[in-house]
């Protein structure tokens, strides 16, 4: 049982999303009827979702980008791999298929500047623990002051555990911002795929994964193909929901990217790359979910969404924290992995 | 089935006598009380195999689950059944769909009209509350009672409360379950009301807490 700092920082989490959950739904019912719609959207994906997959595929390569299908993790960084090269420094929005398949700690551990630029994620690697909660925030189980003194370390003591929270942040902006500006790759998740238009939806507060898909010349973004919706349309509903159900609405950003960047101002011919990015890629990750799928009561878990608000619901997780079921707890759910965690 | 339920849990003596206490209170005090008639088997009531369902065991669930409609069926086509308690109201809810069980199954709160004076908090049972769609018909049979209901975002609602942690108890870890009982009693209590559990497991595994910190737990 965790307690102490973890009692502490639970309390302030659910006193703070609770609430504000409640007032957004009740503020906006009409996010109840997009929740139920896109759980029969997402359950029709299912019903055919290798046909969805390679819809997928060829709409990414319509827009000029490139689309892979990854059988399992190792194929995945072997993907990765091959688009990156020889270029050396890369930064990551909070993505849990990349932390899913050990994306940061391989890239580390070739050698290359690799950084997460979500303010969570990024204490997160700092203190080389897992997340304490899928979305919002990866460093719940830290308070204020422990952040402080975590910042104190690593920023060679710009800030201190009895600094502001918005000195912190500043902070870490601060250092951030020199790696958006260096990095070659900018590697993303997805909240959404669109198979219509190969489009990839992303939702975000802090605006680093604006700076991690524009600014560097090459964006992956990694995805589970549980994420794949009919339509751009549905994309947006499920951003939708997973907004309000986090607690933050309506959300800071959008991001939807759908191939590289490109310009038709100069005679309407079509150039690229523009300002943003030559490059756009996206990998589907497999990694046992078409296993899933094939059972009845698996392919439940196939449906969420990620908005993590059910961790607020859980008595073991208020209890023991991020130090229960280790890895599955934070993990979407594959294969083998599902049967013998759940 | 004894057998196995013995493995899992081992009343004492006093939650022997005070559940016999309660199912008189049911019976011959609440239901009688608001004009229900009803049949008792004595020694012939069947359990429901809410246990095999709980731990998952949804095949042999469903095996005994055809002998007990079968045995309902023998005994002149049983055609309403009241329940006492939610893991048996579940249970049965979910042999109707699983083998056909005709008999339409009904728990008691439904049926009965009681007097409450006081305020409280309610701690729901999962089962009622999620399972079966009741939290509104508690929160309603209470108040048309007469009692005062508290409420807290965080402790009651809807998407705040959280499971006593019983279930957890004998299958997986006691430590664990222990620690969440503890820490849903510290909850209730620190709304400064009376408590009124609509789940016996539950009550049992907080009434540890709930004692110690002076709250009353019903």
């Amino acid at each position: 049982m965790m307690g102490g700092q973890w009692d502490v920082a639970i309390e302030r989490a659910l006193q703070n999303n609770i609430p504000r959950v409640e007032q957004i739904l009740s503020e906006n019912p009409y996010i109840l009827d997009l929740a139920r719609e896109i759980r029969e959207t997402k359950l029709a994906v299912l019903e055919h979702l290798d046909d969805y997959v390679q819809k997928t595929i060829r709409a990414v390569e319509r827009t000029g980008g490139r689309a892979y299908l990854a059988r399992d993790a190792e194929e995945a960084r072997k993907i990765v791999d091959d688009i990156i090269g020889e270029r050396k420094r890369v930064v990551f929005s909070k993505s849990n298929v990349a932390y899913e398949v050990g994306l940061r700690e391989h890239l580390v551990s070739r050698g290359l500047d690799a950084w997460e630029t979500d303010l969570g994620e990024y204490l997160i690697q700092l203190t080389g623990e897992p997340p304490a909660h899928i979305v919002f925030p990866p460093a719940l189980h830290m308070p204020k002051e422990a952040v402080g003194d975590l910042l104190n370390r690593f920023l060679n003591g710009a800030v201190n555990s009895g600094s502001t929270h918005e000195e912190m942040v500043a902070a870490v902006r601060s250092f951030l911002m020199e790696k958006y500006m260096k990095a070659q790759v900018g590697i993303t998740g997805a909240n959404a795929v669109a198979a219509d238009t190969g489009s990839v939806a992303l939702l975000e507060n802090e605006g680093n994964i604006r700076m991690d898909t524009v600014v560097p010349e090459v964006h992956i973004a990694i995805t589970g193909i549980d994420k794949i919706v009919p339509t751009l349309h549905d994309a947006m509903k499920e951003l939708i929901v997973q907004a309000a159900y986090g607690g933050l609405y309506p959300p800071s950003y959008i991001n939807i990217s759908s191939g590289p960047s490109s310009t038709a101002d100069i005679e309407l011919k079509r150039v690229s790359p523009a300002t943003g990015p030559r490059e756009f890629h996206v990998i589907l990750l497999d990694n046992g979910r078409s296993m899933a799928n094939r059972d009845p009561g698996l392919r439940e878990a196939l449906l969420c969404i990620k908005c993590g608000r059910c961790y607020f619901s859980c008595p073991v997780y208020r209890v023991m924290g991020a130090s229960w079921g280790r890895p599955a707890l934070r993990r979407p759910p594959h294969g083998r992995d599902v049967v013998r965690h759940y | 089935m004894v057998s196995l339920s013995r493995f899992f849990f081992r009343p004492e003596k006093e939650d022997v006598d005070r559940a016999f206490r309660i199912l008189r209170n049911i019976s011959g005090g609440a239901l009688r009380a608001s004009g229900v008639q009803f049949g008792y088997l004595y020694e012939e009531e069947p359990y429901s195999g809410g246990l095999l369902l709980e731990l998952g065991m949804l095949d042999e669930f469903r095996e005994y689950g055809m002998k007990l409609a079968s045995f309902f069926h023998s005994r002149g086509g049983v055609k309403r059944i009241i329940t006492v308690d939610p893991h048996t109201a579940n249970a049965l809810n979910r042999l109707r769909s699983l083998v056909g069980l005709e008999a339409e199954v009904i728990p008691y709160l439904k049926l009965i009209k009681p007097r409450i004076s006081g305020r409280f908090a309610i701690h729901d049972s999962c089962l009622y509350s999620r399972h079966l769609g009741m939290r509104e018909d508690i929160r309603a049979m209470m108040r048309t009672a007469g009692a005062e209901v508290v409420e807290d975002q965080i402790v009651t609602s809807r998407s705040g409360a959280v499971c006593c942690g019983a279930p957890l108890g004998g299958p997986l870890s006691t430590d664990l379950s222990d620690s969440i009982a503890r820490h849903r009693a510290e909850s209730l209590g620190r709304l400064g009301t009376q408590v009124i559990s609509f789940c016996r497991s539950a009550r049992a595994a907080c009434r540890g807490t709930a004692s110690r910190q002076g709250t009353s737990l019903r």
